[in-house]
């Protein structure tokens, strides 16, 4: 298989340059080794987008898709496990899309270990509703939304994944598609709930790859809880002129997964018989 | 004929009920038990009434032949005793005033076993012989033997009044069940895969039933952490090929009302019990009302199909209930179950047992690679593959036959118009259910839905000519057939536990016909079947 034979029809609408273009070419690269190594079969993937910008990408990948609701791709994803535990998900979201509208669901996913590789396509800003602050945008950016500077400070969403139980935690950027390709497809291998968050300019609302490009560092391997949280906590989603930016895998652990917790099946292979004999349960 | 046990709340109130109903049910007479119950765990009222007769009763009234009241908050009772009646327990005021844990320290048993006691003193004022009781409390296992010992002491110390239980009772195999109980077995033996919820009174008692029953049905039911989370991984579920349903009431169903919406675009079968109670808001959680219709049927932005069935008593709970997840995993559209506090937590007597007119299934299409998730039809009903067997497309946007996201105008039209065609085939297949009832004969005409069946059908035994319409399918709204009874009739009234009648409004807007009479009652209790039969007299006169 050819990464070309996961194209579409739809016409792209993203910018011209826009980084999205680096991660869809990074998720079809991953999907289309896993499927060459005998990971598993393409009719096996499956895409679960937000909405947003980033959530084109469902129009774009040729593998099956769900083109969910603003923040809601997450419990989406949590119920395709359920209802077939043998599927990989990609869960594609947005800043906004995941650390505000569906941040419950992320906390919530994380902690019941949902198997799906959620790939955040980080950008800072919403960028489809032309360039608002969002939960991860530095204090002091100016906006229309907020003309003055956004007055609130970020999230550090690295280290609520860790302290919520993601099994896999990392962080990486559209600056290096080599690195993003080898953790999306470390990710997806993941059983349990990984989370990839990707650093992503904007280049026409929000673009700080001045700022992130210097600061940037690689982990070596994948550490200890305790040493991965310090990691997390050395880059607060501002424009701290003095912090240091690592990228790669922090953390990585195995759990129980919400699927096997609630014991799923690929049910559409259940045959199942339709009868009234419940009923006599009733009897007196 | 009926008895009142109230007390408080951790006493045992619902337990004790059922231990008499189940055993006045096995001497051949017919049982029909409320539940009424506050916003608490500890520290107020519960009470049940069961209403026991000769023939079918669905209903109650709020004048009691025994009350037994005990605990601190139930002296409001003394009132509704009726004429000749019987009152025992523990409070000032009862014509019987025991003091059963004097005795119970006798016996060196604990306080929790004061409702035996009691329940052996109520045997006693009914000269009802204790053996059924004791039998019942079998249930109890090494509890067994204390309750007994104390429903004993009750019945043998028990010196107050004495008035026969007079009913002649009949022979016949009966069941005892629930709306909650016959909704959760009808989608269990629907095949029911999934059965994902977050709790709320009162559709909880749904979950916990479906979770009991797993292993049996080999079914699976998940609480997830909110509304949200629980309809949207529904969806996926569904994508996914599993037979999935969720529940609810409507607060629960207002968080869900955006994700109804992406299931009318993504066309993924969906079921939804939803349990109401009063609202608006938080209202009167724990007691009953029909005031969500509207919102059950208009819930969800933007234009799409929806089946919405309305069961009336436990045998048509379990039938409607399969109903619904046939026509969802047959169309792919969102069907609801609509109950209330009512129909779930009451328990009923039937003689009769389900049968089902459809059977449900997972309605799968087998298919190469590539797959048109959205394929033009003549009916409008895309043949619908699983993920995992093809590549397959689910979307909240407008889009193509292969699930792609367009927005020019010819393009939007066609799968719009694919919708309402499927609409238009969903439409005609379920004409042909029985989307209405009627009962009785005669010029004048009572127009219902939902739980108040039972106190209409017990009213009308105190009426003549009248007739009654029950609506079961309030979407798609069996307008011709509605229409007909209602120009066949003479005086017309609606009858609704709601403050507007909504189903007045309902089919004045499908059928052109307005009823301007109407029987409402909105302080979250149901009618009480001589309650309604005074009002339907009113309006009948």
């Amino acid at each position: 298989m050819n990464v070309s034979d996961l194209n579409t029809p739809v016409h792209n609408t993203w910018c011209p340059g826009c980084p999205n273009f680096t991660i869809l070419a990074a998720a079809k690269q991953a999907v289309t080794e896993l499927v060459n190594s005998k990971f598993a079969r393409l009719e096996d993937f499956v895409s679960v987008a937000g909405i947003g910008c980033h959530a084109k990408i469902y129009d774009y990948i040729g593998i099956s898709g769900f083109y969910g609701l603003h923040g809601r791709a997450v419990p989406v994803a949590n119920g395709i496990t359920l209802g077939n535990p043998n599927m990989h998900v990609l869960t594609f979201v947005g800043d906004g899309d995941l650390y505000a509208e569906g941040i419950s669901h992320f906390i919530h996913a994380a902690r019941m270990n949902a198997n799906q590789a959620v790939f955040v396509h980080n950008n800072k800003v919403y960028a489809l509703t032309t360039g608002q602050f969002t939960p991860t945008t530095e204090k002091g950016f100016k906006c229309r939304s907020a003309p003055e500077g956004n007055p609130i400070q970020p999230l550090n969403p690295i280290a609520l994944a860790l302290e919520a139980g993601a099994t896999f935690v990392a962080r990486e950027s559209t600056l290096d598609m080599k690195s993003l390709v080898r953790t999306m497809k470390a990710a997806i291998k993941h059983r349990g709930f990984a989370l990839v968050d990707i650093l992503q300019p904007c280049l026409s609302f929000h673009n700080f790859t001045d700022y992130v490009s210097p600061r940037i560092y690689r982990l070596k391997a994948p550490l200890g809880f305790d040493d991965a949280l310090k990691k997390a906590h050395e880059w607060d989603y501002s424009l701290d002129p003095k912090a240091k930016i690592p990228v790669g895998v922090f953390y990585r652990a195995r759990r129980r997964t919400l699927d096997e917790a609630f014991g799923a099946r690929e049910w559409k292979g259940v045959r199942r018989t339709v009868s009234v004999s419940g009923w006599s349960d009733f009897k007196v | 004929m009926q008895i009142l046990i109230a007390g408080e709340a951790g006493q045992g109130i619902a337990k004790s009920a059922e231990l008499v109903s189940r055993d006045l049910i096995s001497r051949g007479y017919y049982v029909f038990n409320y539940r009424d119950y506050g916003s608490l765990i500890r520290g107020g009222e519960n009470f049940n009434v069961i209403r026991v007769e000769s023939r079918p009763v669905h209903s109650n009234n709020w004048t009691y032949d025994y009350a037994l009241i005990f605990g601190r908050f139930s002296a409001h009772h003394l009132d509704s005793v009726a004429r000749g009646g019987i009152s025992i327990g523990t409070l000032d005021g009862v014509q019987a005033k025991l003091s059963p844990l004097a005795a119970l320290s006798k016996l060196g048993a604990p306080r929790i076993v004061e409702n035996s006691y009691l329940l052996g003193a109520l045997y006693r004022a009914m000269d009802l012989p204790l053996d059924g009781l004791l039998k019942q409390m079998e249930g109890f296992g090494r509890h067994a033997s204390i309750n007994r010992k104390a429903a004993r002491l009750g019945y043998v110390e028990y010196t107050g009044p004495v008035k026969p239980f007079r009913l002649r009772p009949s022979k016949g195999q009966r069941y005892y069940v629930s709306g909650s109980q016959a909704v959760a077995y009808g989608a269990a033996s629907s095949g029911l895969d999934l059965y994902i919820a977050y709790p709320m009174t009162p559709a909880t008692p749904v979950l916990h039933i479906l979770a009991a029953l797993q292993e049996r049905y080999g079914l699976r039911a998940v609480q997830l952490e909110n509304e949200i989370g629980v309809v949207n991984a529904a969806l996926g579920a569904s994508f996914a090929g599993a037979m999935t349903m969720v529940g609810t009431s409507g607060g629960g169903y207002a968080l869900m009302a955006e994700t109804l919406s992406l299931q009318g675009q993504s066309e993924l079968p969906l079921t939804v019990y939803m349990a109401m109670r009063p609202g608006p808001a938080t209202g009167v959680p724990t007691y009953t009302s029909q005031g969500d219709l509207k919102f059950v049927l208009n819930a969800g932005h933007g234009e799409f199909s929806k089946v919405v069935v309305a069961p009336g008593d436990p045998v048509e709970a379990f039938e409607l209930t399969a109903e619904a997840i046939y026509f969802a995993q047959k169309y792919g559209v969102l069907s609801a179950v609509l109950s209330d506090k009512h129909l779930g937590e009451s328990q009923f007597t039937v003689a009769s047992k389900p049968a089902l007119r459809v059977k449900p299934r997972r309605f799968l299409a087998r298919s190469g690679r590539s797959y048109a998730s959205y394929r033009f039809t003549k009916d409008g009903v895309s043949p619908r593959a699983a993920l995992g067997d093809a590549i397959v497309r689910a979307t909240s946007y407008e889009h193509d036959e292969w699930g792609y996201t367009v927005e020019e105008s010819d393009r939007v039209n066609a799968m719009v118009e694919k919708r309402l065609a499927k609409a238009r085939t969903l439409e005609k297949e379920v004409s042909r259910m029985d989307t209405v009832k009627t009962y009785g004969r005669g010029d004048d005409l009572i127009v219902s839905w939902g739980s108040t069946k039972g106190a209409i059908l017990d009213a009308m035994r105190h009426l003549r000519d009248v007739r009654f319409l029950q609506v079961r399918y309030l979407r798609p709204f069996p307008s011709k057939k509605v229409a007909r009874h209602i120009d066949r009739a003479d005086r017309i009234v609606v009858v609704e536990n709601s403050a507007t009648g909504q189903i007045a409004d309902l089919i004045a807007e499908s059928t052109g016909r307005v009823i301007d009479r109407k029987i409402l009652k909105y302080d979250g209790r149901p009618f009480g079947e001589e309650e309604l039969a005074k009002q339907l007299r009113r309006v009948f006169k």
